[in-house]
């Protein structure tokens, strides 16, 4: 199984993380920020985005449409392991900035979730209960926890 | 294909490989981080927390 993915740099903490996004419309760099939000049950929330390249903060409403979704995705589900073993292997909320950024993360995860199950265990929230990541389902939020 | 991708192999316990830089400065203080931290808590208020990983758990989506 392959899953292409971009190199990324990490803070020493690895709460932060970077990387260069490249297709169509250039070079663009994504950070994704890690942020504790509840400690029993072990809760991180994921943030992720376009660095504003005038002063450097996260911008979560950027459409960048560079072609390569699939592949930032997968870069995600690369820090996510990364922070996972760093964290204890907590939950991990991953919501779009928009319910139709949501709903492509859906399309983004059915897409790569036979290689990633092995690896995480996913949970959507949707008609108000949590269940387990079924790839024909629209979820309002996913919690992802490295297995 | 860009010359900054690369093939992963995905195993259990491949996932991951990041490059640690002193570079990668905090966005612990980001407004958007903030906001996007503050939204979670509170969906979690109305949606309560799934219950975690479970290992008896059938992962087959096929259906």
């Amino acid at each position: 199984m392959n899953l292409e993915h971009y190199p990324y740099l990490s803070s020493r903490d690895y709460l932060d993380y970077e990387f260069y996004s490249e297709g169509s419309k250039g070079r663009i760099k994504k950070l994704v920020v890690y942020q504790k939000i509840n400690d029993e049950p072990l809760v991180y929330n994921l943030a992720f985005g376009d660095e504003d390249p005038e002063n450097g903060t996260l911008l979560d409403k950027v459409t960048s449409s560079n072609d390569d979704r699939d592949t930032i995705l997968a870069t995600i589900a690369h820090t996510i392991g990364d922070f996972s073993d760093h964290y204890g292997r907590p939950m991990i909320h991953i919501v779009g900035s928009t319910i139709v950024r949501t709903r492509l993360y859906q399309m983004s995860i059915s897409k790569i979730y036979d290689e990633i199950c092995a690896v995480y265990t996913v949970q959507g929230y949707r008609d108000g209960a949590w269940e387990f990541f079924q790839k024909n389902a629209n979820y309002e939020a996913f919690v992802v926890q490295k297995n | 294909m860009s010359t900054m991708k690369r093939e992963a192999e995905i195993k259990p316990a491949s996932l991951g490989g990041a490059i640690v830089s002193n570079s990668v400065k905090s966005h612990a203080g980001d407004p958007v981080v903030i906001k996007k931290a503050e939204g979670a808590k509170a969906f979690f208020k109305k949606a309560g927390f799934p219950k975690g990983k479970l290992s008896t758990f059938n992962h087959d989506t096929r259906g």
